[in-house]
């Protein structure tokens, strides 16, 4: 069974109970950040902390919209990062979970370009990357990731990804947009928006239903732009990514 | 982590044939972090730390929704948080701060103090801190005068601080002899306490005997800042001031109104049951406020509105409902039918209708800035969805916390939101009541045991005067009767209520209640309050181990310091208000001005800055004691770990400084004074005149000894926290019920998360409404709705009964032998006759029921039926006498075990027909009643509406000239000296006579410092009522004349600096930070996501004065300075308003951060916020002030992060 979590984007009350729960089971240090003009804070993932809550500001006066969406590794149902991976390191398991094997990394990085989500990060300590492992230690026994079980307002629903499919194909029914259900192949997080939202507003990249390897096969250029537009929307401007973004050019 | 880590993770856990069993989670993330590949030895290690892994509950220490917390310890370390499943309220969820909160144990946390500390070093003086103008001002001072800090034994600690206060008492000169007998005055103290709302039950309700039996109510805490307002306002209206409702009870309302509250973000996780309402039951979430915050992200409606028009808006409401409805819903059958039920005088609604037809929604836009159309929607969807307009089948509720409550009107905004639930028939149901959400983990237990300088513990009367001791001796002779038998003497006067028995009136119901409870305290205290004889109530020498009066309040005592010259120490446990308190700079000066400040805390804290002493305390999951949520319930702490290095648990602090205090001579009660040991327990034969009967005798000694040796801590082994807890129950009405004296268990340790059977008591409404009545315990008698009345017999439609069997219980004939209909929810209470239980409240909960009641025993025994010494009390020992009076003149005494009382501890309170009815709600208060003689042949008349209403516009307009002429602060100034007293102007029948408003029925008033002058004198502030507050536009004291030059009351007083802008700025707290920030900046986990401390402000202002976010931005006024970073956002408003609809600008200012600690600034935000004092409690107006804005030099900015070394990270990571 491959496991899926629900985002309601609706329910969630931006309390970042999920970002603080995943350091405290994971055991990352929290982050040295600074200020942040919209609460996003850190601007972007990194290899500490492996999901982070986005502010969205939108609108003004009665059209004044503030919404929250929580970013972390997608569990792509076929992952962009296994496929960059040269030494397997990456790899999903039978139970739809990316992990990565630190003994096999070589921290080449290519994952962190491939990701159309901006995930993993490279940790200069441990010269590996990091990102979201899914919980797989708790949920591998029965439990039910940190943030999940940490979020008072069960924005986040954890389950098969059959039933999460299918529960957001009911939340789709009922006009809710919905991301992750075809885009980039699928995911194994999906994301119900709240209606008048588009995920494109939360900076979730626009892609096609095809899959990385189906991309790749359409040649690397292809793979390249999706992958500088994936990154531009996930917050180049902060400036952190904007490196990676000039190595694909160079690949 | 790699895969390898997961996979030996989870065959480790195979290993051991553990992994399905969920307590196991506390395998610590760390210790598997620790061991990338662990070897045979290593398992066999984490097998046996496994083996060790076990799991404390309590919790969550910090807000005050009571969510269960789970830690799990690997021998003495602790490993792991989580939610408690179990837990009704949190169902295993945790807000980030509860998730956070392993990082406040000292294995974690290097910032805790471990050591008590003496300053070697000078402190600030007065002087210096009063040219402080800008923060860089006060940061040279601060600096100048860090502390220096010498680490002592606490014995060392403990007698210094006994020694010099014992000095500062004698220097005092403080005496009990007064000329009419022998008391203390209770302000004249010159120790001012302040203890904290994170403090335990027990901690609290010790910290006020204490502080009462040295002969003082120089005594508060922070509940005086956060929701005094709530209490006083509630309960002058509907009997307790009080959340109604619970916290999964809020996804029932129709219409859940959040004005004055941001639960998203300050109570996270009751959102989950609200949301739930809102996704499974189409409740309708309306957000009124000044930001678009958290919670307004999830609303069906919102309005931005200004900060200071909440009464205004709230008004609008019943306008709507009264005035523009059709049929307005006073002609409504179920209106009528509602008010008469609770006692609701159809005469005062007329009176307030005629004030609630001035607000309409063309005027009431022009104050709050909400467009007329908005506020139509918001008050139909309210009105329409209420229990009047529903037949009581939906209900509207409303929520609110420091929004309503910091203005110095918050006592009528918090009634008035009292008196919409009332009128609109929502008052007293599931789903419908009222809903203050409050602060702290344990502010409710700590306000209602009463660290507070106006009422003993479970909101009894503090004396004042030595003829109520007189009439409560009398009392006692009578047999400590119920209200209903009560004889009041003719020579007590009127003042007690009626003088005949079997009449009785609120007043007389009341004061019967005091003095039971007087009584509990003198029994469980050691103390004595009557006269000495104690046959001769009228002409015997009064003796009140009670002092008289009441004290300094959290926001008063700086003038008490500084202007009276009355407080010379304090002692400041677990807060820290040098942050928090509003206008610092002036606490920065009564701090400064102390010969002695002892601070207990858990860090060095900005107000340490100003300590002599430095006492390293306990966070709550280090102590052992019960916590009451803001709803009521009470919950069970366990010591998850021990503080780090010295540090103790306030419990043991507390009662260690009260034997030295002993030793050193400074604790002398009034009755040891005079010489009274023993008291003679008499009743007056009601059939011989004279003639008294003697029950028992008991002796007077002040009673502080808890020692059990049942914990296996060291710290608790002196102090046993469940002796004292069962103290409270005995000694606090509020809270007698909490301990089960049958089964002999503290009834907060109940865990039971299973609904009570329909044939339960209460069982109907458990099961419908999901209230966990056998999850902890809930006052009163474990009632979970309050005042709840109806929802049995109107809103299901049930016929319900229960009978008492005729001499089962310890109830009056009412009840006895009858079989009788029950209305709504009853509580439940141990029956002291048969020891079983038995529904409390008949039918149901009416107002103030609670504080009415009736007494099995009244007339012939004494409460608990007497009590030799505590001690013995608190063991379960009763005298266990009664006297049978017969009407020949003779008696007979017979004890407990001949009649058959299986728990005499258990009282004989009952509540019938006639108690529950005899509680009515106040749709008017007047908080000023009689006259004021002026002494110039003029007389202060306190006037109703009508007579208000003739003198009105000629007050306003004279305020309005004179304003014009000398500015508003000159205008109030003349106005009050002009008429001796401020709302007032002469009577236009008699010159000589002044009326004042007597402040019956709430009218909106502006706050103190108002962006629009026009508003400010139509509809002036009424802070200068309070002479505390007049005292801020005109200093009594030469010294500090220029404090007058700091206030600003409108923004023509203020001096503005060029490129400058005036707004109205308010306060606010996030999700992520915990009040002064000391809790939160402090750890690692939390700093991450706000580090730095910022203003929000309006797109529109941030443009036309070139302002980014990220800029460094100045924020002032006539106080102070500071500077922060801007957030430019639409999330905070540009509003139009007054008469012309000018433009109107609101910041934004969480006030988070101050120059100690982790992530720390001098930009502290209440050095620019004013202390204007709310008329009946004293609480600040923080929620709106002036303030100007304008674009920074990024050198102004202070804010040092300070690399923070966490300990946080398992410690292999780096390896």
């Amino acid at each position: 069974m491959e496991y899926g979590v629900l985002v309601v984007v609706d329910r969630c009350i931006g309390c970042r109970a999920c970002q603080v729960a995943c350091h405290v089971w994971n055991g990352t240090e929290a982050e040295s950040t600074e200020f942040s003009p919209d609460y996003t804070n850190p601007p972007d993932l990194t290899s500490n902390v492996w999901t982070v809550v986005r502010f969205v500001e939108m609108g003004e006066g009665d059209g004044l919209r503030w919404y929250f969406v929580k970013r972390q590794c997608m569990h792509c149902v076929e992952p962009a990062c296994v496929a960059a991976c040269p030494t397997g390191a990456l790899h999903k398991d039978k139970d739809g979970i990316v992990l990565w094997d630190s003994k096999k990394c070589i921290g080449c990085r290519y994952c962190v370009e491939a990701c159309p989500y901006g995930v993993p990060h490279f940790d200069p300590l441990d010269k590996t990357i990091r990102k979201c492992t899914f919980c797989a230690d708790r949920v591998r026994e029965g439990l039910e990731p940190a943030c999940v079980a940490a979020c008072p307002t069960d924005a986040l629903i954890f389950g098969s990804l059959d039933e999460i499919r299918a529960r957001a194909e009911e939340y789709r029914a009922k006009g809710h947009p919905v991301y992750g259900l075809e885009e980039g192949g699928g995911t194994s997080w999906i994301y119900v928006f709240p209606k008048e939202t588009a995920p494109s507003d939360a900076g979730l990249p626009r892609l096609g239903p095809e899959t990385p390897r189906e991309r790749i096969d359409k040649g690397l250029l292809a793979l390249a732009m999706a992958a500088v537009a994936g990154l531009a929307a996930w917050g180049v401007s902060r400036g952190k990514a904007a490196p990676a973004a000039q190595e694909v050019k160079v690949r | 982590m790699t895969e390898s880590v997961v996979v030996k993770r989870r065959d480790f856990l195979k290993v051991l044939g553990l992994s399905s069993v969920p307590l196991l989670l506390g395998d610590s993330s760390k210790l598997v972090l620790a061991i990338a590949s662990p070897s045979q030895e290593e398992i066999r290690a984490m097998e046996k730390d496994l083996r060790l892994t076990r799991t404390v509950r309590g919790v969550c220490a910090y807000c005050a929704v009571g969510c269960g917390i789970i830690f799990y310890k690997v021998g003495d370390s602790v490993v792991y948080v989580e939610g408690d499943p179990d837990n009704p309220i949190n169902e295993g969820k945790l807000c980030p701060k509860g998730k956070a909160s392993i990082q406040l144990f000292g294995e974690y946390n290097p910032r805790r103090i471990k050591t008590p500390m003496i300053r070697v070093n000078p402190k600030p003086t007065v002087d210096e801190l009063k040219a402080v103008r800008n923060q860089a001002d006060l940061r040279k001072i601060i600096e100048k005068y860090k502390p220096v800090w010498k680490p002592v034994t606490w014995d060392e600690a403990i007698s210094f601080v006994a020694r010099k206060i014992k000095e500062i008492i004698d220097e005092a000169g403080l005496d009990p002899r007064q000329e009419d007998g022998f008391y203390y005055n209770g302000k004249q103290f010159p120790v001012m306490i302040e203890a904290g709302a994170k403090l335990t039950n027990e901690e609290a309700y010790l910290i006020k005997k204490m502080a009462t039996m040295m002969g003082s109510y120089n005594i508060d805490h922070d509940a005086r800042r956060c929701h005094s307002t709530t209490v006083a306002g509630l309960a002058g209206t509907v009997g307790f001031g009080a959340q109604t409702q619970h916290f999964i009870d809020t996804q029932f309302p129709a219409v859940y109104l959040i004005f004055g509250g941001n639960p998203a973000e300050n109570h996270p996780v009751s959102m989950r049951h609200t949301l739930r309402g809102r996704e499974e039951r189409g409740l309708k979430l309306v957000v009124v406020d000044p930001r678009y915050n958290r919670t307004a992200s999830k609303s069906d409606i919102f309005a931005f509105f200004r900060p200071g028009s909440d009464l205004a808006f709230l008004l609008y409401i019943l306008h709507y409902a009264f005035w523009e409805r059709n049929p307005p819903v006073d002609q409504l059958n179920t209106f009528r039918e509602f008010v008469e039920r609770f006692n609701v005088d159809i005469d005062e609604i007329a009176e307030f209708k005629e004030i609630a037809k001035d607000y309409t929604a063309e005027e009431v836009s022009k104050i709050t800035g909400i467009p007329p159309d908005k506020l139509r929607l918001i008050a139909q969807t309210y009105v329409e969805n209420s229990g009047v307009t529903t037949n009581f089948q939906k209900f509207a509720s409303i929520q609110w916390a420091m929004g309503q409550t910091q203005h110095h009107i918050g006592t009528q905004i918090t009634r008035m939101s009292a008196l919409i639930q009332l009128t609109l028939g929502n008052m007293g149901f599931p789903g419908g009541g009222l809903n203050p959400y409050r602060g702290h983990s344990n502010v409710q237990g700590t306000t209602d045991l009463c660290i507070l300088s106006h009422i003993l513990p479970g909101y009894i009367k503090q004396p004042s005067s030595t003829l109520q001791i007189r009439v409560y001796q009398d009392w006692k002779n009578q047999g400590f009767p119920d209200a209903w038998n009560w004889e009041i003497p003719e020579w007590a006067g009127s003042a007690f209520g009626p003088n005949e028995r079997g009449k009785v009136n609120s007043t007389k119901i009341l004061w019967s209640w005091w003095f039971h409870n007087w009584r509990r305290f003198e029994l469980t205290w050691g103390i004595f309050v009557g006269t000495d004889p104690e046959d001769d109530p009228q002409n015997g020498t009064v003796i009140s181990d009670f002092p008289f009066g009441a004290g300094y309040t959290e926001n008063t005592w700086w003038q008490g310091a500084l202007f009276d010259d009355v407080i010379k120490a304090a002692i400041i446990m677990a807060e820290n208000p040098a942050v928090s308190n509003a206008d610092t700079l002036t606490e920065y000066m009564a701090l400064a001005s102390l010969k002695l400040l002892v601070v207990v805390d858990l860090w060095e804290t900005e107000t340490a800055t100003f300590a002599d002493v430095l006492l390293p305390g306990a966070v709550q999951y280090e102590k052992y004691g019960s916590i009451t949520n803001s709803s009521r319930w009470i919950q069970w702490q366990d010591r998850v770990a021990s503080p780090p290095g010295d540090a103790k648990p306030d419990l043991w602090i507390m009662t260690r400084l009260w034997e030295a205090l002993k030793a050193e001579g400074a604790v002398r009660l009034p009755s040891q004074v005079y010489g009274k040991y023993r008291e003679r327990v008499l009743i007056r034969n009601p059939y011989r005149e004279g003639e008294f009967v003697q029950l028992y005798e008991r002796k007077i000694s002040p009673f502080m000894d808890y020692y059990t040796g049942r914990l296996p801590d060291e710290d608790y082994s002196e102090v046993d926290p469940e002796l004292v807890y069962r103290e409270i129950d005995l000694a606090v009405d509020l809270y007698n019920g909490m301990y089960d004296w049958v089964d002999r268990r503290p009834l907060a340790k109940r865990r039971i998360a299973f609904l009570r059977g329909e044939s339960d008591i209460d069982g109907i409404l458990d099961r419908t409404y999901l209230m966990h009545k056998d999850w902890g315990w809930s006052w009163p008698k474990n009632v979970r709705i309050l005042y709840n009345l109806w929802t049995l017999s109107k809103t299901l439609g049930r016929r319900v009964t229960y009978e008492f069997p005729s001499g089962k219980y310890a109830v009056g004939p009412e009840l006895d032998g009858k079989t009788v209909e029950v209305t709504g929810e009853t509580g439940e209470i141990r029956d002291a006759v048969s020891g079983e239980w038995r529904p409390a409240f008949i039918p149901g909960h009416n107002f103030v029921v609670g504080k009415f009641y009736k007494r099995a025993w009244s007339g012939v025994a004494d409460v608990f039926t007497g009590a030799v010494d505590p001690r013995s009390l608190l063991s379960g020992r009763v005298v266990g006498k009664f006297v049978f009076f017969h009407e020949d003149g003779g008696y007979e005494i017979k004890t407990a075990d001949e009649l058959g009382i299986v728990c005499p501890l258990c009282e004989s309170f009952y509540y019938d027909q006639e108690v529950v009815m005899a509680g009515k709600a106040n749709y008017k208060k007047p908080y000023f009643k009689g006259t004021k003689d002026l002494g110039d042949g003029r007389v202060v008349k306190y006037v109703g509406f009508y007579d208000w209403r003739r003198v009105r516009d000629a007050f306003t307009s004279e305020l309005a000239q004179l304003a014009d002429q000398m500015g508003l602060k000159g205008a109030i100034i003349e106005m009050k000296r002009r008429y001796g007293e401020w709302y007032a102007y002469p009577s236009p029948d008699n010159p000589s006579e002044i009326w004042a408003w007597d402040m019956r029925y709430p009218i909106h008033y502006e706050p103190a410092e108002s962006i629009c002058k026009e508003l400010a004198v139509k509809y002036p502030s009424m802070a200068w009522r309070r002479g505390e507050n007049f005292n801020l536009i005109s200093p009594p004291k030469e010294d500090f004349r220029e404090l007058a030059d700091t206030v600003n009351l409108t923004p023509e007083e203020m001096h503005v600096p060029e490129g400058a802008v005036v707004v109205t700025a308010t306060t606010n707290r996030l999700t992520e930070h915990f009040h002064t920030g000391q809790l939160t900046r402090n750890l690692p986990l939390l700093a991450e996501l706000f580090p730095e401390p910022f203003v929000e402000i309006p797109k529109p202002l941030a443009d036309s004065l070139g302002i980014k976010s990220g800029d460094i931005v100045e924020v002032g006024n006539n106080r102070n300075r500071i500077f922060l970073r801007a957030m430019v956002t639409n999330r905070v408003p540009k509003m139009a308003i007054g008469p012309d609809g000018r433009e109107c600008y609101v910041v934004n200012l969480p006030w988070h951060w101050g120059w100690a600690g982790a992530h720390s600034t001098f930009a502290v935000v209440n050095t620019v916020s004013g202390i204007y004092m709310d008329t009946v409690t004293t609480m600040q107006e923080t929620k709106t002030f002036l303030a100007y804005i304008r674009k920074a030099s990024p050198a102004d900015y202070d804010y040092r992060a300070e690399g923070e070394p966490t300990s946080w990270a398992a410690p292999s990571r780096r390896r």
